[in-house]
């Protein structure tokens, strides 16, 4: 009896225990899931996506088209009537073009990368030796020829260094200074840009492929996002904010922190991209307005459109509107960097309170990264699609 | 014998026995002089026993070593053998950040430029293989694959295979006689020097020759076939291989970086025709020789509809080598011409997805050469060992002509360079050079460079 009463009590105490470790385990099992439901949270991205690929990046992609048919059109003025008023007219178009440009760096995907158009149109830094020799011995210029060369003797920055000289005591030049074979030069390179950008276009919304008639317009890949590259909303949404932590990486780490150096001795004005016009400052600051044109949904003369802003706002509205700010801010230090006196950038890496805001400006770029990746990019794991 | 010897004790000890009975003195000792007689004949027979006995150890001793000296003439005639070969650099050098950049930093680099193991096997004396697998800058592989279902076309990445882990050959030779031979399989295509002499105890700067690298690809392996026949100090070579894909050709590498060795398979509807003759023995330092190489290139681009020509390359080599009194001297100069390079620029800069597009700007024209002597210092010195004193020049241009525009002078360089090479075993080669590089383009000041390089070879 004895020995039965305690096999009892040892089966019971097994049982019991095994009881506890199975109620245990589903415990568990539920700490596993509570977070989700905690912070798990649905928003339904089509019109965010329909908005942000229509309003934004291809109405970015075709007002750089246009803009840069207006500059094509003042480099030809340029040509054949050249006049103070004609090139101050070309620097103006070429600075207007600049614009759209380096706003649709927030989203650097797609034809832009896979055409290889972004180092056709803007590689940096300039082979300035190359270009002096050609200027030197070629006799004229076409786009035909040009389109052959080198991406480091075309695109924006050699038309810039063509308009405003080397950059390295002012931004201005006279019409006295620019040859005939300059202007030439200057036209075809214009020339050969605006098919670029045509091409570019014409991908988001025509035929990603131009020998293939029948293939779909890049911008149907992310409007019905269940296709070989975007597989479902979360790749599409995913691919957006990779593409604003890219370009806040490179204005922060790159842009500004290479040619800024680790001390005023440490400066490297070669790297200071669009030196020769003294845009750089303008340069930096569109790069995060085209940040928070992605972000808010919206150019300045829209409104109340959506964007990024109400992905987050669906999972964490003070995250949204934190992130919000941050921009702005990172805005306002960038041009904050120029000071009383219009510094350009090139000088103000050398000069010591210039470089207190500089490093403002790091430091700002740099926490809005942080909380793109820490922050926003991990919301997708929290999303429920529908 | 011993049996015989056995008896006669017996019938002694059977007299003895028997002598305190009938036996005269007389009969005695005839018996005991018979037995004296028998003893010495038995001591007789035991020293020729014993003789006979060392005899035929020292017989089995001189079979034993007569057999080793049969294994060891076998091993030497062994049908299989192993070889390897590597080298490792370390250079101080000044380099430029980009095209833009004029004013050069001083950069210092260690690199494992490769360990090469060669193995081979001889099925009969007409028929063997040989493969070699080449480890790159310590190995580690990757290598690209052209999608066609991808968006419009897509040059993917393939981390898995290929790449800085290579086998360089695979090849089948068949001997038809001692004049004429067949190779084929994964062969070295021979034009210039290079691909003869590669070896770190064949050439003397300390690192191999970059003036053919900037041109051709150095140790240049394709698939294909090669008919050599040699006749009274002749050599000469006959290949039908697969050819280089114009895709990748670049401003600063010219036809080499369109080694197709970055992708996982060979396109091969252009092939190329090599013809090479030699006269002498490059191997073993004295010859000179001539190569011709020509092939399309435009058929083996991945994407082969957005470029018309058939670009069309070729190479004409001449090169030599002399060894004597003390000196080594060899040489080289390399020309081609590449047909359509205006075109293939273009196409290089607008075919989706390949990347870099900038450097798309080819020559049409490209050529370099080098020239490098050395002194075997070791009777001058009395030394114990090698020590070779070396001078050489190289010079490469591969942007020599372009069809458009104007090619950049920037990778149009000269160096000259001296040094040692000291040899502390025939099989190991420790070197030490220093160098002077001159840029065409005049805005660029010389750049200097030292180097130690350190090379060994064996074979099994």
């Amino acid at each position: 009896m004895l020995t039965r009463k305690t096999l009892i009590a040892a089966s019971v105490s097994a049982l019991l225990l095994t009881a506890c470790g199975g109620g245990s385990s589903s415990k568990d099992n539920n700490e596993v899931v509570t977070p989700v439901e905690e912070t798990g949270f649905t928003y339904d991205a089509g019109d965010m996506i329909t908005n942000l690929t229509k309003e934004v990046i291809v109405a970015g992609y075709d007002d750089l088209n246009t803009k840069a048919e207006a500059f094509h059109q003042s480099t030809l003025t340029l040509l054949n009537t050249p006049t103070a008023e004609n090139l101050a007219a070309a620097q103006t178009a070429w600075q207007v073009v600049r614009v759209p440009w380096e706003q649709g760096e927030a989203h650097i995907f797609g034809p832009v990368d896979a055409l290889s158009i972004d180092p056709h149109l803007d590689t940096w830094p300039l082979n300035t030796n190359d270009l002096q020799t050609l200027l030197d011995e070629t006799t004229g210029f076409t786009a035909e020829l040009v389109k052959g060369f080198n991406d480091d003797v075309q695109g924006f920055h050699t038309m810039e260094f063509l308009l405003f000289g080397d950059g390295v005591n002012d931004n201005t030049k006279s019409i006295d200074e620019m040859t005939a074979l300059e202007r030439e030069y200057l036209v075809a390179t214009a020339e050969v840009f605006q098919g670029y950008t045509q091409a570019l276009y014409d991908a988001w919304t025509v035929t990603q492929d131009a020998t293939d008639a029948n293939s779909a317009a890049y911008q149907d890949l992310l409007l019905t996002p269940d296709n070989e590259v975007y597989a479902s909303e979360l790749g599409v949404v995913e691919e957006l904010i990779n593409g604003l932590i890219g370009i806040v990486d490179e204005v922060g780490n790159g842009k500004i922190a290479e040619p800024f150096g680790a001390s005023i001795d440490a400066t490297d004005t070669s790297l200071v991209e669009s030196q020769y016009s003294w845009n750089s400052l303008a340069d930096f600051s569109n790069n995060i307005r085209g940040v928070q044109n992605v972000y808010r949904g919206e150019f300045e003369i829209n409104t109340d459109e959506t964007g990024l802003i109400d992905f987050v706002t669906a999972a964490d509205a003070t995250l949204a509107s934190r992130v919000d700010e941050e921009i702005a801010a990172a805005i306002t230090v960038i041009d904050a960097i120029a000071g009383d006196n219009d510094m350009p950038f090139r000088q103000a890496i050398n000069d010591a309170d210039a470089r207190v805001r500089i490093q403002a400006a790091i430091d700002a770029l740099s926490t809005l990264q942080a909380t793109l990746e820490n922050d926003v990019l991990t919301l997708l794991n929290d999303w429920k699609l529908n | 014998m011993k049996f015989t010897s056995l008896g006669s004790l017996a019938l002694l000890t059977l007299a003895m026995s028997n002598s305190s009975f009938a036996v005269t003195q007389d009969e005695l000792q005839a018996i005991l002089a018979e037995q004296k007689q028998k003893l010495i004949e038995i001591e007789q027979q035991l020293a020729e026993l014993k003789k006979a006995n060392a005899e035929q150890k020292k017989q089995a001793v001189l079979t034993k070593k007569a057999a080793a000296s049969h294994d060891r003439a076998a091993s030497a005639e062994k049908n299989w053998w192993l070889k390897s070969y590597g080298s490792l650099l370390y250079k101080s050098e000044e380099i430029f950040r980009n095209t833009q950049d004029i004013d050069p930093d001083r950069r210092a680099k260690t690199d494992l430029e490769r360990v090469v193991v060669e193995l081979g096997h001889k099925f009969d004396p007409q028929w063997q293989i040989e493969l070699e697998l080449e480890y790159e800058h310590g190995g580690t592989g990757a290598a690209l694959e052209y999608d066609g279902f991808e968006e419009f076309g897509e040059f993917e990445s393939e981390i898995e295979a290929g790449g800085e882990v290579l086998v360089e050959k695979l090849e089948i030779k068949y001997t038809v006689n001692d004049d004429l031979a067949v190779k084929f399989g994964r062969i070295f295509v021979p034009v210039g020097l290079g691909t003869e002499l590669h070896k770190p105890g064949q050439y003397f700067t300390t690192e191999r020759h970059w003036s053919e690298a900037t041109m051709i690809p150095q140790v240049w392996h394709e698939n294909g076939i090669n008919v050599s026949g040699s006749w009274n100090g002749f050599n000469a070579q006959a290949l039908v291989t697969t050819g280089l894909n114009s895709e990748y050709f670049r401003s600063y590498r010219w036809a080499a970086s369109g080694h197709q060795k970055r992708f996982e398979q060979v396109n091969s509807d252009d092939l190329a025709f090599t013809v090479r003759l030699d006269y002498g023995d490059l191997a073993q330092g004295t010859g000179v020789g001539i190569s011709y190489y020509t092939g399309d290139t435009s058929g083996n681009r991945n994407n082969d509809d957005n470029i018309e020509g058939d670009g069309n390359l070729t190479l004409i080599g001449l090169h030599g080598a002399w060894q004597g009194y003390n000196w080594q001297l060899r040489g080289q100069y390399l020309y081609g011409e590449l047909d359509d390079a205006a075109a293939i620029t273009l196409a290089n800069k607008t075919t989706p997805g390949l990347q870099p597009g900038n450097f798309a700007q080819v020559g049409s024209e490209a050529e370099s050469a080098f020239f490098e002597a050395a002194y075997n210092s070791q009777s001058l010195f009395n030394l114990s060992k090698p020590l070779y004193l070396f001078a050489a020049y190289e010079y490469a241009n591969p942007l020599k002509e372009v069809e458009q525009g104007n090619g950049s002078e920037r990778f149009d360089i000269d160096e000259f360079a001296f040094g040692i090479n000291y040899l502390p075993t025939p099989e190991l080669v420790l070197k030490a050079q220093f160098a002077q590089q001159q840029y065409a383009q005049d805005n660029l000041d010389d750049t200097n460079s030292f180097s130690l390089s350190m090379g060994y070879y064996f074979s099994l």
